[in-house]
Parts: structure tokens; C-alpha cells; sequence
């Protein structure tokens, strides 16, 4: 037997233990190598909260107007970069051919393949194509912003279980919640990955698998599922 | 997407699976057959957003679109052994790509 599988493995229908294994083992620790602190917390495990239920894998984008920004503080404090470096580096090549990008949105979905070192390095071209794409078109950018978001980006659990993004304090109650995101990047095979790590802390690799067999499903499913972009742009 | 779902291959996690391995290689791990039927059932086109964080210098390349009609088994393998050349490249040196013959030696 191989020395990962030694480790006592909560039952699959655990799920508020599992759950509470991924938010203490991995969502905290990333939250805080991020630099991210100020921004997110991990959920544990509360019945009552929606986002702590496991019968969806991702929930719809609510972008706002404060939307750009939690990704530019996000982005920028996690890779260490002043935010115009960033948009020389990380937007201008999308800007520079969005006109293909937009021509290949009409004809199919997009899938953008993205190394993994550092963490986050997916989240850049899922930014840069929105506000390129946004930027783009005509009319109001930020609702053209809003409309790539909502046809693009999902809310998924993944392994960052329901983070939820704030703004620093001081601030008003009522605007506390950016947004009720989990992650900027969704894994479409390995939504929890099966790193030696997660097969280390004693989750159900029962449990991962049925959810990632069940989140490839939706992701089929909802990459399938027709346009709803008022211009007919397919999803980043 | 990040094809392989997981970081670089590193430390204690790459003595582990290569204990002959120089211990300061970082391996873009294999892409699964699995995640390539995946994407190639997704019908999606593919674009590659190489990143390379390097010691003097972070750099971005994107590749060309590829149509979901163009799409092979190989496309995504591909484009992760390009990763880890841009990566050395641009001063990342002990970057490798699981699939490389290097690391394959390693495995056998």
C-alpha cells in the first residue's frame, strides 16, 4: 500500500468534516501565503450557509463595481506588482489581439492552458481576456465587463472552499461582501486536486472523486449550454 | 486551466516519486490522457498563456488560437514542453516538463 493511502480517511459522507479539512489544511494556508488576509476568509462548515452545501459544484459570477479592483489587489499583491507593471504584462498581450480573441468568442468557448507555478497564474488570462474583451466593445465598459464575467466565470468550490472577499476595514457593514467567490480559476479535471498533500490530510478520496466526477459533468454541461452574452461571445 | 490541477513537482514531493532526481529540479507534472479527452469532449478552442516567473524577469507569450477541430492529443502535452522551455529560458533553469526524456530516465 502506498504511504499516502496510511493516513485514516474521513468517510465520504462526512461532509462537514471534509469540508472543514480543506478550509483549515489548505483554503487558510493558501489565504495567507496569498497575502490575502485582509481580503478572505475560509468558510467552515455551516449548515445553514449555501455555499458550504456540496450538491453544486460552482454558482454564477455576481461581478460589481468593485469587481476589478478585488482582482487587481488580489493579482497584484500575490505576485508582488505595482498595477501598471501588471497591466504591461498580464493585459497588454490580450489587448494587443483581441480582435482575434473576440473573432474565436463568436465561433467557441475558450479554454486558456496556463502552467501552475506560482498559484494564481491561470487567474491572469481569465482577467486580462475580460477586460481586454471589455475594453473592446462598444457601449459601457463596465457593464461590457459584467457581461464577459457572467457568461465566463463561475463561482467554484474547488480546494478554496467558499473564500469570501471583503474589503479592508474600516467599512460599512452592507457593502462588507466584494464577492462571494471561491476562486478566480476553476480546475475543470481535477477540481480538488489529488496532490500528495490533500491524499495526506486524511480527506475522502471518495469524497474528491465524486465531486470532481461531478463538477466535470457541469463543466461539460455548461460549456455546451448556448451563449447568453448579449453579443453572442462564447465563455474564457 | 492548469492541465496537470497541481503545482510544480518539487522538494520532498519530487524526492519522493524521483529519489535520483537532482533535488532543485521543478517538474511541470504530466498532463493525465484523462484531462486531454476531457478537453478535446469540451469542444473548446485552446489558447497557451505561457508564464515564466524568473529570477531577473517575469514574462507572458501567448500562443496561436487553436480551432477545437485542430485539437490532438499531443496539443496540450505540447504546450506544456514549451512551458518549461520559455520557463528556462527566461532563467527558470531547472524547470523540466514531466514527459521530457530527462525525467523520464528518472522514472525507469
Amino acid at each position: 500500500m502506498p504511504e499516502a493511502l496510511q493516513v485514516p480517511q474521513l468517510a465520504p459522507d462526512d461532509i462537514a468534516g471534509n469540508h472543514n479539512i480543506l478550509t483549515d489544511e489548505f483554503t487558510s494556508r493558501y489565504i495567507k501565503r496569498a497575502h490575502i488576509s485582509l481580503l478572505a476568509k475560509a468558510q467552515r462548515y455551516d449548515p445553514d450557509n449555501p455555499f458550504c452545501g456540496y450538491d453544486q459544484t460552482f454558482w454564477p459570477a455576481m461581478p460589481n463595481e468593485h469587481s476589478e479592483l478585488a482582482a487587481k489587489v488580489i493579482l497584484g499583491g500575490f505576485f508582488r506588482m505595482l498595477p501598471k507593471k501588471m497591466d504591461r504584462l498580464f493585459y497588454q498581450p490580450f489587448a494587443e489581439r483581441v480582435d482575434e480573441i473576440a473573432d474565436s468568442l463568436h465561433e467557441n468557448p475558450l479554454l486558456v492552458v496556463t502552467g501552475h507555478s506560482p498559484d494564481l497564474v491561470a487567474a491572469i488570462p481569465v482577467h486580462g481576456i475580460s477586460k481586454a474583451v471589455a475594453k473592446n466593445q462598444p457601449g459601457d465598459y463596465l457593464q461590457n465587463l459584467y457581461d464577459i464575467i457572467k457568461e465566463s466565470h463561475a463561482v467554484g468550490t474547488r480546494g478554496f472552499v467558499p473564500l469570501r472577499f471583503r474589503l479592508p476595514p474600516p467599512i460599512k457593514p452592507e457593502n462588507k461582501f466584494l464577492v462571494r467567490a471561491a476562486q478566480l480559476v476553476f480546475g475543470v479535471h481535477f477540481t480538488f486536486p489529488r496532490a500528495e498533500t490533500m491524499r495526506e490530510s486524511g480527506i475522502s478520496l471518495e469524497f474528491i472523486d465524486e465531486y470532481n466526477a461531478r463538477a466535470r459533468a457541469d463543466c461539460l454541461t455548461a460549456v455546451q449550454q448556448p451563449s447568453r452574452h448579449p453579443d453572442g461571445l462564447k465563455q474564457v | 486551466m492548469a492541465p496537470s490541477g497541481a503545482p510544480d513537482l518539487k522538494g520532498d514531493n519530487l524526492a519522493k516519486k524521483y529519489p535520483d532526481a537532482p533535488p532543485d529540479l521543478k517538474i511541470i507534472r504530466a498532463v493525465s490522457p484523462g484531462t486531454t479527452k476531457l478537453i478535446r469532449q469540451m469542444g473548446v478552442s485552446l489558447l497557451h498563456a505561457s508564464a515564466s516567473f524568473g529570477p531577473n524577469e517575469t514574462v507572458m507569450k501567448l500562443g496561436k488560437i487553436i480551432p477545437p477541430n485542430e485539437v490532438t492529443d499531443d496539443t496540450v502535452r505540447d504546450m506544456l514542453f514549451k512551458e518549461a522551455e520559455l520557463r528556462r529560458i527566461n532563467g527558470e533553469t531547472t524547470v523540466r516538463y514531466e514527459e521530457e526524456d530527462e525525467i523520464l530516465a528518472y522514472a525507469a
